[in-house]
C-alpha cells in the first residue's frame, strides 16, 4: 500500500466565520460545495487538497474525534488496518473510489496545484506533532512507502534587555545572556505529493544547557492534539503580506521569517481562527 | 512631623522565633525581646528601624489575613495626635491602642494610605545595628496601584522626603536558529516586544526608602492591533499587577543593603540558605540585588541591595 497525497485537512477552529472569511477572501481560496453532505463549516479548495473547517465546539459526526484531522488518500480505504502510529489518527477518506483513487481525480497524486485567487496557493505541508519522529518516520517509509525528507532542528533563542531610566540615577541598560529555551525537531516525510512534517518539541533546561525530555507544546490542549500547524504554499509571501498590512490580519512576529527548510514564512496570528490553529504560508522557493 | 523615622516594620509569619533566628543568626544582627499584651514578640535591630516579628493570627495584626511585610510604624512621641493631624486617620481606626511593650499605637486607614498599613508609635528605643554582611535596610517593596497618589500622601501629608522616580521596562527579542540538512542554517529574530514595565518612586522613611512599585505595562500583543475585537490583557503580567490582583496593593518585600553582594549570597549559600539568585543582578538606582528565597525566612520576601549612595 502506498501514500497517495494528503486529500483533506479538516481544521477545528473557534471562529469559523473568521476562519472561512480568511481563506475566501485573504487567500482566495475557492469555496466548494459540501457534496458529502456532512455537517461542516466550510469547505475550500486549497490546490493538491481540500480544507474543511469544523467548528470547534459542534457535535459533527464527519469529524474525526480529536487528532483525526488528516486524511490521505491512498490504496486502501482503511488506513487504520495499516498500523500507523496514533498521533495521526488517519481516518478513511470519504468518497474514495473502490481503487483508492482521490475523490477530485483533477487534484490527485503528483497533479499540479491549482491556480487559486490571486497567486497560485497549494498545501506545502501538514506539520504533526508526536513524541517520536524518527520512529513514525520508519513506520511510514516501511509500511506506505514514504520516502524520508530532511531532518531539522528549530531552537528558539530569547534575549532580555532591561532599560533602567531615573530622574536622579540616570539611565542604565543592560543586556541579559541570551538564553535557548527549546525548540522542535522535525523530520519530513514526503510522498507522491504529501509531504509531513513530524514535529517533537524540546525544551532547554535555562541553567544547564541541557536538552530536557521531550515535551509537547503548552498550547498543544488548546488546538488539535497531533497537528501542530498547516502550511500553504504561495508564490509571493511579501505581496501577500503587504495585502494582510491593508487589511488588517494580524500576523505573528510583525511579518515575514526563515522558516522550515530555508523558506520564506509568514505565520498567521492564531487569534483569527479563535485563538486555535496556526497556518503558515510558504514561500514556494528557497 | 518632618522627615518621619520608622519604629520598625512588623512581619506576619507562620514562626516568629524561628524567622527572627534566621536574621540573628545570618545576618548576625542584634537580637531584642518585645511582648502584645501576654505574646513574645522578638525584636532585629537593624540601622536606625527594627524589624518585629508577630505570629499569623497575632491579634497585634489585626484583621489582616496577610504574611510577611505587615505594616510600618512610624516613631512619634505622640502617636494620636500625629495621626489625627494627617487627616489619614478615622473612626474606623478607633482611638490609640497599647501596642508593643504597651507603647501607645494609633493607627491610620489603609485605604488612605494606598494600601499600606501605617501605624504611629511610641519609639522603641533600640541600640543601632549593623552587621559584617548587612549595613542597614535599604528599601520596603511596596505593590502600589497609583504612584502619584502614594507620593501625595506620603510626601505631602506625611511630611516624607520625595528620593527619586524611575521607570523599569523590559524588552525580549526571539529568534531562532535553523539547522537544515537541505538549506543553508537559517536564523530570524522576532521585533522587539516590551515584556513589562514599573514605574518606581523611593521616599524616604528613616535611614531607608519606601519603594512603590506600579505596573505600566502596556499590552502590544496581536489581540490588541487585531481590526475586529476588542482589546484584552492576555499577556505576560508582572508580579506586581499579579500582587495586587491577589492581595490588593501593600507591603510587599524588605531590602537589606550590603557592601558586597555576591560575597553575602555566597556567605548565604555556605551556610545552607536556600536563594533565588547566587550573584547580584542589575535592580533600580544603580544597584546589584539578589533574592533570598522566601522559605529560607518563614515566608518573607526579602532580598540584598549592593549600590553607590548619590
Amino acid at each position: 500500500m502506498a501514500l497517495g497525497h494528503i486529500e483533506e485537512i479538516g481544521i477545528r477552529t473557534l471562529d469559523v466565520p473568521t476562519t472561512c472569511r480568511f481563506l475566501h477572501e485573504a487567500l482566495g481560496l475557492a469555496r466548494l460545495d459540501d457534496d458529502a453532505g456532512r455537517p461542516t463549516a466550510g469547505r475550500f479548495d486549497a490546490g493538491s487538497a481540500e480544507l474543511v473547517v469544523h467548528a470547534a465546539s459542534a457535535s459533527d459526526p464527519g469529524a474525526p474525534p480529536g487528532v483525526g484531522m488528516v486524511r490521505f488518500a491512498a490504496g486502501s480505504s482503511d488506513m487504520t488496518g495499516a498500523g500507523l502510529p496514533a498521533p495521526f489518527g488517519v481516518a478513511p477518506t470519504h468518497g474514495d473510489s473502490a481503487d483508492g483513487s482521490p475523490r477530485n481525480p483533477a487534484q490527485g497524486a503528483g497533479q499540479t496545484p491549482t491556480a487559486t485567487g490571486d497567486g497560485i496557493i497549494s498545501l506545502d505541508y501538514v506539520s504533526v506533532e508526536c513524541d517520536v519522529p524518527e520512529a513514525i518516520a520508519a513506520q511510514l517509509e516501511s509500511q506506505c512507502h514514504c520516502a524520508a525528507g530532511t531532518t531539522e532542528r528549530v531552537t528558539d533563542i530569547l534575549q532580555v534587555t532591561e532599560a533602567f531610566v531615573s530622574d536622579k540615577y540616570g539611565a542604565v541598560y543592560h543586556t541579559r545572556t541570551p538564553q535557548m529555551s527549546g525548540g522542535v525537531r522535525v523530520q519530513f516525510v514526503t510522498s507522491d505529493s504529501a509531504a509531513v512534517a513530524l514535529t517533537n518539541r524540546f525544551t532547554v533546561h535555562p541553567k544547564a544547557g541541557a536538552t530536557t525530555q521531550p515535551t509537547r507544546a503548552p498550547d498543544a490542549p488548546h488546538r488539535s492534539a497531533a497537528v501542530a500547524h498547516i502550511a500553504l504554499a504561495i508564490d509571493d509571501v511579501d505581496r501577500i503580506w503587504a495585502e494582510f498590512r491593508r487589511s488588517g490580519w494580524p500576523v505573528l512576529a510583525g511579518g515575514p521569517v526563515t522558516g522550515l527548510r530555508g523558506r520564506r514564512v509568514l505565520m498567521m496570528d492564531p487569534v483569527t481562527f479563535g485563538g486555535e490553529l496556526q497556518i503558515h504560508l510558504t514561500a514556494e522557493t528557497l | 512631623m518632618p522627615n518621619p523615622a520608622l519604629a520598625y516594620i512588623a512581619l506576619a509569619v507562620d514562626d516568629a522565633d524561628a524567622s527572627a533566628s534566621f536574621f540573628e543568626q545570618a545576618f548576625g544582627l542584634h537580637r531584642a525581646e518585645a511582648s502584645f499584651e501576654r505574646e513574645n514578640v522578638p525584636l532585629i535591630s537593624i540601622g536606625e528601624t527594627a524589624l518585629a516579628f508577630f505570629n499569623h493570627g497575632s491579634a497585634a495584626l489585626g484583621d489582616s489575613s496577610r504574611k510577611g511585610v505587615h505594616h510600618i510604624a512610624i516613631a512619634s512621641d505622640a502617636p494620636q495626635l500625629d495621626a489625627d493631624a494627617s487627616g489619614l486617620a478615622g473612626p474606623a481606626t478607633g482611638h490609640a491602642t497599647a501596642g508593643l511593650d504597651g507603647r501607645t499605637q494609633a493607627r491610620l486607614l489603609c485605604d488612605a494610605t494606598c494600601g499600606v498599613d501605617v501605624r504611629f508609635t511610641q519609639p522603641l528605643e533600640l541600640p543601632r545595628s549593623a552587621s559584617p554582611l548587612v549595613e542597614r535596610l535599604d528599601h520596603l517593596g511596596i505593590a502600589s496601584s497609583d504612584n502619584a497618589r502614594a507620593r501625595h500622601v506620603f510626601v505631602d501629608t506625611l511630611q516624607c522626603p520625595y528620593e527619586s522616580e524611575q521607570v523599569d521596562s523590559e524588552w525580549e527579542t526571539r529568534g531562532h536558529n535553523i539547522v537544515s540538512e537541505q538549506a543553508l542554517p537559517g536564523f530570524a529574530a522576532y521585533p522587539m516586544q516590551l515584556r513589562g514595565s514599573l514605574r518606581v518612586t523611593f521616599i524616604t522613611a528613616g535611614d531607608c526608602e519606601l519603594e512603590f512599585l506600579q505596573d505600566i505595562s502596556v499590552s502590544v500583543s496581536a489581540d490588541a492591533a487585531r481590526h475586529d475585537a476588542a482589546g484584552n490583557t492576555r499577556g505576560d503580567r508582572s508580579a506586581i499587577a499579579r500582587y495586587i490582583e491577589r492581595y490588593g496593593a501593600g507591603l510587599h518585600h524588605l531590602a537589606f543593603k550590603t557592601d558586597d553582594i555576591d560575597a553575602a549570597l555566597a556567605t548565604l549559600a555556605d551556610n545552607g540558605y536556600r536563594l533565588i539568585d547566587r550573584n547580584g543582578r542589575p535592580g533600580s538606582r544603580r544597584s546589584l540585588i539578589g533574592f533570598v528565597h522566601p522559605t529560607t525566612t518563614q515566608g518573607v520576601l526579602m532580598h540584598l541591595v549592593q549600590r553607590e549612595e548619590l
